[in-house]
């Protein structure tokens, strides 16, 4: 395992507020909703883990905190990843599983050979996630939209679509410039710092925020 | 790469403008030495973001202070590590092979007598780069034909931006390994692809007068109505917003040794500036020219 301290870019001995505010600014990078569905989703989610693994190292003196073996990640920064649904019931099965080992040229060619009456919502969505791993954002989100349209009660659908328009009015940037800016402290950054605080609260079996 | 991107200068560092200008000259540098000074007349600043980028994850990276031979009075920062930039000069060497070739059958007669001229020197150039990074050529000249065809078939955006967008995903994660070759993959990808756009949109009105294939062909039917060109900036700054954040996403995956300022500025402000400027140049706003200040 690598050096915790470097994992967290942090000086080795460094305060306990230099790795909270460390880790708060990593765990926000690595589980931006812009990897979600993507090619690099798997190395995101690789490094959530170090860097909890490394938290965990330095505040709980290397041992395994019990954050970690309920599996909860420390309260607000659980990853909700839009799960897919399950290969079983659906009738493209064969395309899902290549999609998720990386076939995406197979997938592509079996997904172009479907009649068109058996075109649904999930085949554009399907669709979708290829083209959006491929890097093709225009085409991804036409394809979300029309899975979107064709069953509007779908949340992953949904999801899906909103993930590849998020960025499409330029928000991130006044987000990232505000982080490298004054180091001002804004409404986010007090309700950020409560919950981790609550989180810390509740590794040592304290609860001050109950409903999280 | 074309000029796009660059560092935003307002907004950095002075010791990373220092190192940024380093990179830039030691590229110009390997140049001169490896190939001749004809080829400095090539250099650009996007390549070298390229180098700076790729030796950000390097082991070691030492610069020394040395005189500029067309400066004698300034001394610049010259980095060490020849090899990173010996490829980035390779590529940029075979990137301007296929450029010229392309612009001898362009319609244009100055860009013709320009490349009629340039030619039989670069062609040579280009035998050695070939020679020294023999993946290089296979990836670009594989790019050229491929946006060739998708001209051809007069390919949609994402297809027609896909050829030149893979080429720089794998000139920029040659030689990685790991997490960091996907990394840099789709970071690649993703700035070749921002390029592509902001290119096409750059050259909207000219590709339309000549008859050159651009993705954007029949967004605009007027070029002198503000409200057709103001929406079609729009429609551009939602694909450049939507490649730019998966690119600063890859990079914050990245794992590098130093520049982060640097790499950071060039992915969020540089290229932003370049938007703002096409941006500009699209709605005929003109009163950006004054570059007036105000704070």
């Amino acid at each position: 395992m690598r050096n915790p301290y470097e994992v967290l870019g942090v000086p080795q001995g460094a305060s306990i507020d230099q790795v909270n505010a460390a880790y708060r600014e990593l765990a926000r990078k690595y589980q931006s909703e812009t990897y979600t569905n993507g090619q690099l989703s798997g190395i995101a989610e690789k490094k959530m883990q170090e860097l909890n693994d490394a938290y965990d190292a330095i505040v709980m003196g290397g041992q395994t905190s019990a954050s970690s073996q309920s599996g909860s990640d420390f309260g607000g920064y659980s990853r909700s990843t839009h799960n897919t649904t399950s290969g079983g019931q659906s009738e493209f099965s064969d395309i899902r599983s290549k999609i998720k080992s990386g076939r995406l040229d197979d997938a592509q060619i079996l997904l172009d050979g479907t009649p068109d009456y058996k075109r649904n919502a999930e085949w554009y969505y399907l669709k979708g996630t290829i083209q959006q791993r491929r890097g093709w954002l225009t085409e991804a989100a036409k394809n979300f939209e029309a899975a979107c349209n064709m069953d509007p009660q779908n949340s992953t659908y949904r999801a899906a679509y909103n993930n590849v328009n998020e960025s499409a009015t330029g928000g991130f940037r006044t987000e990232r410039k505000r982080k490298n800016g004054d180091g001002g402290c804004s409404a986010c950054d007090v309700c950020s710092g409560l919950l981790c605080a609550d989180c810390c609260c509740e590794c040592f079996g304290g609860d001050c925020i109950p409903c999280c | 790469m074309l000029g796009y991107v660059r560092a935003y200068k307002p907004d950095m560092k002075i010791k990373d403008y220092e190192i940024y200008k380093g990179a830039y000259c030691t590229l110009c540098r390997n140049l001169g030495r490896r190939y001749s000074p004809i080829a400095q007349l090539f250099l650009s600043y996007d390549f070298a973001f390229a180098a700076l980028l790729r030796l950000a994850a390097a082991d070691s990276c030492t610069f020394v202070k040395k005189r500029c031979p067309y400066n004698p009075a300034v001394r610049c920062l010259k980095c060490c590590n020849s090899a990173e930039f010996d490829i980035i000069a390779d590529a940029l060497i075979i990137t301007v092979y296929y450029k010229l070739r392309d612009n001898l059958s362009d319609k244009g007669f100055l860009s013709r007598l320009v490349a009629v001229l340039l030619f039989p020197v670069v062609a040579l150039m280009h035998k050695k780069a070939k020679k020294s990074f023999p993946e290089g050529e296979r990836i670009i000249a594989a790019s050229v034909s491929a946006q060739a065809l998708a001209e051809k078939e007069n390919a949609s955006l994402d297809r027609a931006a896909d050829a030149s967008a893979k080429a720089l995903a794998e000139i920029f994660s040659f030689g990685m390994t790991g997490d960091n070759k996907e990394v840099m993959k789709t970071l690649g990808y993703m700035t070749g692809r921002y390029v592509y756009i902001l290119d096409a949109a750059d050259d909207l009105a000219d590709d339309v007068k000549k008859g050159n294939f651009n993705p954007f062909t029949g967004e605009v039917s007027d070029f002198n109505d503000k409200a057709q060109t103001a929406k079609f900036a729009d429609t551009v700054t939602v694909q450049l917003n939507m490649t730019q954040a998966q690119a600063l996403a890859a990079l914050d995956l990245y794992e590098t040794k130093r520049f982060n300022g640097i790499l950071e500025n060039i992915l969020l402000d540089g290229l932003e500036a370049s938007a703002q400027r096409v941006r500009d140049k699209l709605v005929g706003n003109k009163d950006n020219k004054k570059r007036e200040i105000s704070v």
